[in-house]
């Protein structure tokens, strides 16, 4: 079986996988699933108690949580496959005897955690796995069809989220994510040995550390809608009696939240959001099977609703082998803390599950994403269309009328409006806003062609409002990144598409600047934006496939992060170690083959010294071996600093070829001596104190 | 030295007396406090200048040198192969030091001659002087050289601080093979070679045409004697990263029954390199 | 500012290494050296350059990419002096430089500079003091047990090297 996007970016409960290669679109697939549409969750609190007492959640949207990501992937039901393929008889009890073993050890494992002993048994399974044809549908990374997946993501009621956001959120929150990190690394300090394979690991903490780091709140910016809602689901319990009247006042509700939320953002509307009932049954009752049926036909009669049905409850479920779920990729860093915090293993029926899967790809490709289509392209007439003939691509006259709306502008209350507490933004039914949004939406359908054109020209029309300027700037950058990944050429990277990252990058400096001359405050909420905009641009750059002209963007970004960010020591660690791997990726690309070939012969055996020595002359200076040597030594010391002995020791690991047949660098007063020295002592020194621990 | 001062962070001062260089197993070591009082350590393979100086020794002299050191060879080998391969690392010692050296002298500016001849056309076997008093048989002799104004005990006079640009170094396959054939044969036999081909069968293979040899004219049949020079030629060319073979064939023609052709073949890297740094 | 100079052989090997102090302080000045942290270090920035110093080494002008060989710029293009590379590499407000002589041994100098400030660097003198030393080198290499690519253990080398540094350096 090959390695799936979940499987990569959760390793660490993955580590049979320990020996694969990075998914090469790796950078592409966080990104597409951070800016995934958003499904908002809300249900009565009938059906919540109705979860509560089946399933231990405590809601639906807690239920739903788990099935986000890439919907066709369906990583939860394969959490249970490499087992259910196996062709041996005594497979249930195999199973069986692993899910008492858990449960039993469930209060003090943190996270479900396959065992050694269980990875060797699945990967000697896993090679047959897909040729059981337990499942025609292949996730591997390398064979699918970027336009055909698509990422949901799913979040709260939206009065809830409203309600618990404040004006100061940030993108990302630089402290929780370095709390994050400890606890990521103390469970990988847990969960590997010495012997563990490493390389992927790292890469994949550090894309874990990436993905967060661009999307982790359910913040909802004026600047971009991104984390807004796209498809609100609202969802009654049929089991419970409940019928049209409670899915008519529901729907009521949520329309009209606009006017009853109190702090309810202007730049939001509720009729930009497809409302989409889900209809929770007993499959074993027939009753509540036609109830069903008559309810959806009536809701979409009478509300003009869609709605889906979803068989929560059967009785066969409760015979089903239970998968234990995992947690979705993309979670916003709160839910991730919380969760690391008080870690409880959720298991439910691999049928349910399954069917849930149905479900939700129903509801992504019937109705949302013709919903986006349908919204896109009629944003597409009545708003760019008319812009785009009017001006006809006279610059002269494209000019002479921008100046004077310029002017117009503040005689035109229409687009601007002031929120509670007197910031001024672009109010949702303005033509700026809907073309920020037909270009978000165009993102997150993967059209990155329209996208670019649409950011393209929103750029002039925002010209006198920065933060929106350096938003749509940066966008702009990230959807040529993303969409013309592999014809972006060196002219491209240095005319093009660099200058709107140093534009983005410029236009956030003088919003911080400007904010920090009149509030108070330190840090202030726009750096998030700046240095996620480097993250973004660092990861894409390196993920071009001339990593040669790329490696420097890349490395310019991350360094300047590293100076000018504020971010957590390991955080910061991770960015060193990011930088020597983009050292280690510089190759002239002239003589990428020749590497590769040189690295797997050191690997399978012996090199010949003498041929290696050779080929050397051809490739001497093409690559940047030397300084990733360099800096991952760096990150080694550092993680020593922080006492990440763990990570240290690999760091070391990965660098001793690198100064194989060297003698200075043994040298006792150098750096590389003296971290061996330390690592030692703490190594003694732990081993004494759990020896003291085993006598006393 | 009744100054001389002992650094206080250490007690060590065996390890930090100036009069100590280089030690390589502990690493750089820090100026000390007075040692632009120092008097530099005298030395004279430091203190002579590398400038060129006419020097010549008679041929025969040389011939018999020559002579003794094929005859030892000759003695210890079991083949013609390693005999060959034995004289070629006599040979080789010379060619990598030539190519530092010869490089340095042609950086020197053409009007900078001060009480020395510039490099001088005549036909001799030249001799470089500063190599010399060598016990090593590396064939090269030297004259009691007369150090009279060229010596500078404190060393402050340098060819470096005359140079205001390097020559630059050969980075293309052909420009290291015309040093070879026209400044490193004339330094060595007083002339440049006769010819210099490249090979029309073989990418990697270039050939260097002496038609009276002058180290080997009196050794009457065989090219085996000839691969001192190949030696030179390989250990030049080695040492300026052109990792190469190079091997000596006899190809008389008309009357030059000695003409001797050196067959250079380059590691086929090399010109993978050239291709990509340098081709279209 | 202190120096950190090293002759690197062929096999990424220090044939000889000095630190260089600013000699200013007469009457009990400290000496101006590097700090312990980056002591440990250097050895290593030096190593990591070798990759720009080894891809330099094979440009026909490896002065043009780096702007700032402006004297370098006005000689005719036939004669472009590729020993001296000029500034190759940074590392935290430290420069490196290097030269590479004939025989592909690699000159090269950490340059510490103020803290929390850039170093500047002084072409024409780190070029000259670089071309001094490769005459030394050339003079080490003339004797016949010298071996190439071996230790250079020659007091009398060192202090030649040392008073260049003085010369050109930390005047």
């Amino acid at each position: 079986m090959s390695l799936s996007y979940e499987n990569y970016m959760n390793l660490l409960f993955h580590l049979d996988h320990g020996r694969d290669t990075v998914p090469p679109d790796i950078a592409r697939r966080i990104v597409s699933n951070a800016i995934s549409p958003v499904i908002s969750v809300s249900s009565t609190p009938e059906l919540d108690k109705h979860i509560r007492s089946t399933y231990h959640l405590d809601s639906l949207y807690m239920f739903l949580r788990f099935f986000g990501d890439c919907v066709s992937d369906r990583d939860q039901a394969n959490e249970f496959l490499p087992l259910s393929s196996k062709e041996d008889p005594e497979q249930a009890n195999i199973l069986f005897g692993k899910e008492d073993n858990e449960t039993e050890g469930g209060g003090e494992n943190s996270l479900k955690v396959p065992s050694a002993s269980n990875d060797a048994k699945s990967t000697s399974v896993r090679t047959n796995g897909n040729a059981g044809g337990a499942r025609k549908r292949s996730n591997s990374l390398f064979q699918r069809d970027q336009t055909q997946s698509q990422y949901v993501r799913f979040t709260r009621p939206l009065d809830n989220l409203i309600e618990s956001s404040d004006s100061n959120d940030m993108l990302f929150d630089y402290h929780s994510l370095e709390v994050f990190l400890e606890s990521t690394l103390r469970l990988t300090e847990k969960y590997t040995n010495a012997n563990t394979p490493f390389e992927l690991l790292k890469k994949s903490l550090y894309h874990k550390f990436f993905s967060l780091a661009i999307s982790s709140t359910t913040y909802l910016s004026p600047y971009e809608t991104f984390n807004h809602p796209v498809v609100s689901l609202i969802a009654i319990d049929i089991s419970a009696g409940q019928s049209y009247e409670e899915a008519r006042d529901l729907l009521m509700r949520f329309k009209n939240l606009n006017h009853t939320v109190e702090n309810f953002p202007i730049f939001m509307s509720t009729v930009d959001i497809l409302p989409v009932f889900l209809l929770c049954y007993d499959e074993n009752s027939e009753d509540e099977q036609n109830a069903c049926q008559q309810l959806a036909n009536q809701l979409k009669k009478q509300l003009f609703v869609e709605s889906l049905s979803l068989p929560l409850w059967k009785e066969s479920y409760s015979n089903d082998v239970k998968v234990e779920l995992h947690q979705p990729v993309m979670s916003s860093l709160e839910e991730i803390l919380y969760f690391f915090k008080s870690p409880t293993p959720t298991r439910l029926p691999l049928q349910l599950v399954n069917i849930t899967y149905n479900i939700l790809e129903k509801l992504v490709k019937n109705l949302m994403v013709p919903f986006m289509k349908r919204k896109i392209s009629f944003w597409e007439e009545t708003i760019l269309q008319p812009k785009k003939s009017l001006f006809h691509g006279a610059k002269f006259f494209k000019k002479l009328i921008s100046k004077n709306s310029n002017n117009f502008n503040n005689n035109q209350p229409a687009s601007l409006g002031k929120d509670k507490s007197g910031n001024e933004y672009f109010i949702s039914s303005s033509t700026e806003f809907l073309m920020r949004k037909l270009a978000d939406w165009s993102m997150m359908l993967s059209d990155f062609k329209t996208a670019y054109a649409t950011y393209e020209s929103l750029i002039q029309d925002l010209e006198n409002f920065p933060k929106y300027l350096a938003s749509c700037f940066e966008w702009c950058a990230v959807s040529v990144l993303m969409g013309a990944q592999n014809i972006v050429t060196v002219k491209m990277i240095k005319n093009d598409i660099n200058p709107l990252i140093q534009r983005a990058l410029e236009t956030y400096e003088n919003c911080a600047a400007d904010e920090n001359s009149t509030g108070e405050e330190l840090y202030v909420p726009v750096r998030s934006y700046e240095t996620r905009c480097m993250f973004l641009a660092s990861e894409l750059f390196l993920s071009l496939s001339d990593t040669w002209t790329s490696t420097p963007y890349a490395l310019s970004s991350l360094e300047t992060i590293l100076t000018e960010c504020r971010l957590g020591p390991c955080s910061q660690i991770m960015i060193w170690e990011r930088l020597s791997d983009c050292y280690f990726q510089r190759i002239d690309p002239r003589i990428r083959h020749k590497n590769s070939a040189q690295r797997v012969k050191t690997t399978v055996d012996e090199p010949v010294p003498d041929e290696e020595a050779k080929e050397e002359i051809v490739t001497r200076g093409l690559t940047r071996k030397r300084k990733a040597a360099f800096f991952r030594l760096i990150a080694a010391n550092k993680w020593v600093e922080q006492k990440q002995w763990k990570q240290a020791f690999w760091c070391l690991k990965e660098i001793e070829g690198a100064y194989t047949g060297l003698e200075f660098v043994n040298r006792e007063d150098l750096i590389l001596a003296r971290l061996k020295r330390q690592m030692n002592e703490a190594k003694t020194h732990i081993d004494e104190f759990s020896n003291h621990k085993v006598k006393t | 030295m009744s100054q001389k001062i002992i650094l206080p962070s250490t007690s060590d001062d065996g390890v930090y007396t100036q009069s100590d260089g280089y030690e390589y197993t502990i690493g750089p070591k820090q100026s000390l406090p007075n040692e632009a009082n120092a008097i530099p350590t005298p030395s004279r393979i430091y203190s002579e200048s590398l400038i060129y100086r006419k020097q010549e020794v008679s041929l025969s002299a040389m011939a018999f040198l020559f002579q003794e050191m094929i005859a030892t060879i000759h003695r210890a080998s079991s083949s013609a192969q390693d005999f060959e391969t034995r004289l070629n690392g006599y040979g080789y010692g010379i060619g990598t030091r030539l190519v530092e050296l010869l490089n340095l002298r042609n950086s020197i500016p053409p009007n900078y001659s001060k009480s020395s001849t510039f490099l001088s056309n005549s036909s001799s076997t030249s001799v470089n002087e500063s190599h010399g008093s060598s016990g090593t048989g590396t064939g090269t002799l030297s004259s009691a050289s007369d150090h009279s104004h060229h010596y500078h005990e404190n060393g402050t006079e340098s060819l470096a601080a005359v140079i205001s640009n390097m020559k630059p170094r050969d980075l293309k396959i052909l420009d290291i093979l015309q040093f070879v054939h026209g400044t490193m044969w004339t330094y060595l036999f007083g002339c440049a070679s006769d010819d210099l081909v490249k090979s029309s069968e073989r990418d990697n293979e270039y050939m260097i045409v002496d038609n009276l040899p002058v180290l080997t004219q009196f050794i009457p049949a065989g090219r085996s004697c000839d691969y001192f020079t190949c030696g030179i030629i390989q250990g030049f060319l080695d040492s300026a990263e052109f990792p190469c073979r190079v091997s000596a064939h006899s190809m008389p023609q008309g009357e030059l029954d000695q003409r001797t052709v050196y067959l250079i073949q380059f590691d086929k890297h090399v010109l993978e390199r050239d291709n990509l740094r340098f081709g279209s | 500012m202190p120096q950190y100079f090293a002759i690197i052989g062929k096999k990424d090997n220090p044939i000889y290494e000095a630190e260089f102090t600013s000699q200013q302080g007469q009457q009990g000045q400290l000496q101006q050296g590097f700090q312990q942290n980056l002591k440990e270090l250097n050895a290593f920035i030096l190593h990591a350059s070798l990759d720009i110093v080894e891809d330099l080494q094979w440009q026909v002008n490896p002065n043009a990419q780096h702007g700032k060989g402006g004297f370098l710029r006005s000689k005719n293009v036939t004669n472009i002096d590729n020993c001296y590379l000029g500034k190759v590499d940074h590392f935290y407000g430290l420069a490196i430089t290097a030269y590479v002589t004939y025989g592909g041994m690699k000159l090269v100098m950490i340059h510490g500079g103020p803290p929390n400030g850039n170093t500047q660097i002084d072409d024409n003198m780190v070029k000259s003091f670089y071309q001094e030393v490769h005459e030394l080198y050339v003079k080490t290499l003339m004797n016949p047990f010298y071996r190439l690519n071996e230790p250079i253990p020659s007091p009398a080398f060192d202090s030649r090297v040392r008073a260049l540094a003085r010369k050109y350096l930390n005047r």
